[in-house]
């Protein structure tokens, strides 16, 4: 196996291997830890330069008391409420075309694939202008469900990517014997199909509410104002009001990334399973 | 024995115009019919106001309660006209069939099976057109006019013309492209490897991949936000007070590491062309995760027989990762590249959340916000600037659709469909 187990190779070897892992660690959390270490600290710290010593005082209660106190909870409330009708939305939409895509042979399946594909591909620069002045005529700016409905429309081309697929490997007898017993096709997909791709359900919608949690450009292009703004753009705002309080925006900070970073831990299995699926197939 | 497709275009024909007219029509109607629920609603808060005697004003609870019965209802409808679509369509679809093949079943079932897929593609399909395909050729179409509607390319010409201001900028916007387009990509992938590598050597390495790939579910604009401690001006002592003010210390890690003058005072990310490296490196540290978990995934994947030959042949571990490991994952990395690829020219929150916009880090998105903001030069309006920006952007994307189409489709034929 490579590599070779350490305990082989020559001391200096060892150290270096060993230190080497340690450090990338390091590099990658410093930041993340200094912003949790800002959170903490009082205001004074901050004026007298007091950045990376020890806090002279512990403020956890206070600065995190701030945050709540502020706009932030309404943004969050907001990023929950158009984060969820949308993987519910995107996940179910692309249930029925991978289904659709996955189990029948038609004219047009493979253009309609590929079309789903190309979607994936899009930029979303190039429909930024027409989309805004879609959802103006339709009365949709600035509203979650404007917002949502966008979301569903973009994620679909990577959901039902990732559904094919998901669908394609299942085995295809299941579905032949049901046909020959004479199951409507509905029933098949809803009995037969839909149970068997739960995994690959629970992994989609753990990738798209990160995804669609952590989305920015759309938050600033289709809403305004903490109505309908999600915390990704609520954060700039939250900073723009307290500008050069460090304190408060880490902690702010930390708040608006901790449901994606929880989601995370706790469907770890489900989310590298989702990259993994949707990107190497 | 009549062909079958005429009677499938017909059922299918029949089909749609049904769903067109009867769902908005059922919508509407189901929204109209339960309209008085929003006062009852509101009623249940003036109820519920009352009885617990809420501080705010009565007209607010009013407000509140009819905006929730409203969502309420939306999503109720929402929902049952869902169910609705797909009870009538897949109803019409089976009887319609059963009408015109009285007596057989094999026509029958395969009439519903040619139109079956189109009743589960419909909606998304519908969704796609409307919100993908029309307004990216509605953008097309504006970057080929004036704002008053009159067919130009001076959309174009102003980012080609050597007199105009777009040139140098579209310019350094390409430059800075290009360099994020080598950089990031390559940075990621050779950075995930190792950690890959690394952390599959000790006891340990799931904690450590752990770690490294939380980044990943941080958003752009976080990841900016928090970079920006690091990579802010900082460690300059407090000059005296000005005007009753002092002015503050600036933060910023690696400057008080460094230790520096007044000079540096300004973010890292802002220095004159060596900013965007700090700007690539955010993107490099949200990534790099990415990168680790699916060539982890690949390198465990690859055939223990191999490894085992290759050790028997007497391979050192460089040997063994460069001409035995490595080949085997190779399109692991290429699928990796093309989606990081795409990532990178999208990228549009990481400069912007940083205000990093000024010509120097331009990169097309950028350059494009910048242009739909405020485009004028002396009174020379170029108003659609930022359609032709998103066009030659989407430009750029196209080869790698192209490729990863090809590459999908060979994999499928691979596989035998």
């Amino acid at each position: 196996m490579f590599p070779k187990p350490i305990e082989k190779s020559s001391r200096t070897w060892q150290l270096g291997y060993q230190a080497l892992l340690p450090t990338v660690m390091l590099l990658w959390l410093a930041p993340l830890l200094a912003v949790a270490l800002f959170s903490i600290r009082p205001d004074s710290d901050f004026l007298v330069g007091n950045y990376w010593g020890w806090p002279s005082s512990f403020e956890m209660t206070k600065n995190y008391g701030m945050v709540f106190g502020s706009a932030m909870p309404r943004y969050i409330m907001n990023s929950f409420l158009i984060t969820i009708p949308t993987v519910i939305g995107a996940v179910a939409l692309s249930c029925m075309t991978g289904f659709a895509l996955g189990v029948y042979k038609f004219r047009g399946n493979l253009l309609i694939f590929f079309m789903f594909i190309a979607g994936n591909f899009v930029p979303f620069q190039i429909l930024m202008v027409p989309v805004r002045d879609l959802t103006l005529d339709i009365g949709l700016y600035n509203t979650k469900t404007g917002l949502v409905l966008f979301h569903i429309a973009f994620q679909t081309g990577f959901c039902t990517l990732f559904m094919r697929n998901f669908i394609k490997a299942l085995p295809h007898e299941l579905i032949e014997a049901a046909r020959v017993e004479g199951i409507a096709e509905w029933r098949i997909f809803w009995f037969v199909v839909l149970p068997l791709m739960k995994p690959a359900i629970a992994a989609l919608s753990v990738l798209i509410f990160t995804f669609i949690w952590n989305d920015y450009f759309w938050a600033i292009v289709l809403t305004q104002g903490e109505n309908a703004q999600p915390v990704t753009a609520g954060i700039t705002s939250f900073n723009a009001q307290f500008r050069a309080m460090y304190h408060l925006m880490s902690a702010g900070s930390i708040v608006a990334a901790l449901p994606p970073v929880l989601m995370f831990f706790l469907m770890q299995k489900h989310f590298i399973a989702g990259l993994t699926l949707g990107s190497v197939k | 024995m009549r062909a079958l497709s005429p009677i499938i275009a017909s059922n299918g024909l029949a089909i749609f115009l049904t769903i067109v007219f009867l769902l908005p029509i059922t919508a509407i109607f189901a929204f109209v019919v339960t309209t008085p629920l929003d006062d009852a609603m509101a009623n249940l808060g003036l109820w519920m106001h009352a009885h617990w005697q809420w501080s705010f004003p009565e007209f607010d609870t009013q407000e509140r309660f009819a905006k929730i019965g409203f969502a309420l209802r939306s999503v109720v409808i929402a929902v049952g006209i869902s169910f609705f679509y797909f009870g009538i369509s897949n109803w019409l679809n089976a009887s319609m069939a059963r009408v015109r093949c009285k007596n057989s079943l094999g026509r029958q079932s395969n009439i519903i099976e040619a139109i079956q897929p189109w009743i589960f593609v419909g909606p998304t399909l519908v969704l796609l057109l409307l919100f993908l395909l029309v307004p990216a050729l509605s953008t097309l179409s504006l970057s080929f006019q004036e704002y008053d509607g009159t067919p130009s390319v001076r959309n174009y010409a102003f980012l080609w013309d050597p007199e105009s201001l777009g040139y140098l900028q579209f310019r350094l916007a390409m430059r800075n492209s290009l360099m994020w387009l080598i950089l990031v990509p390559s940075t990621c992938i050779i950075f995930g490897l190792l950690i890959a590598v690394l952390a599959d050597s000790v006891s340990w390495g799931v904690v450590a991949k752990t770690f490294i790939f939380v980044p990943l579910a941080i958003s752009f604009v976080g990841a900016a936000v928090i970079w920006r401690n690091i990579f802010a001006g900082g460690g300059i002592e407090p000059l005296e007070t000005i005007n009753g003010m002092t002015p503050s210390y600036q933060i910023g890690l690696l400057k008080s590491l460094l230790g520096h003058t007044a000079e540096y005072n300004e973010p890292l990310y802002s220095l004159k062309f060596w900013g965007n490296f700090f700007l690539m490196w955010i993107l490099v540290w949200v990534q790099t995760g990415f990168a680790m978990v699916i060539f982890s995934a690949a390198l465990r994947g690859v055939p223990e027989d191999t490894i085992e030959a290759a050790k028997i042949d007497g391979a050192n571990p460089f040997q063994m990762f460069f001409r035995v490991k490595l080949p085997q994952i190779y399109s692991t990395v290429l699928v990796v590249w093309t989606t990081l690829v795409v990532l990178v020219l999208k990228v549009f929150d990481i400069p912007y959340a940083l205000s990093a916009n000024d010509d120097d880090k331009l990169l097309l998105a950028t350059m494009m916000e910048n242009a739909r903001n405020n485009w004028s030069i002396g009174g020379d309006n170029v108003d659609n600037l930022y359609a032709s920006i998103a066009v030659m952007l989407m430009l750029t994307v196209v080869p790698n659709m192209v490729f990863n189409g090809w590459r999908i489709r060979r994999e499928q034929r691979e596989l035998g469909n």
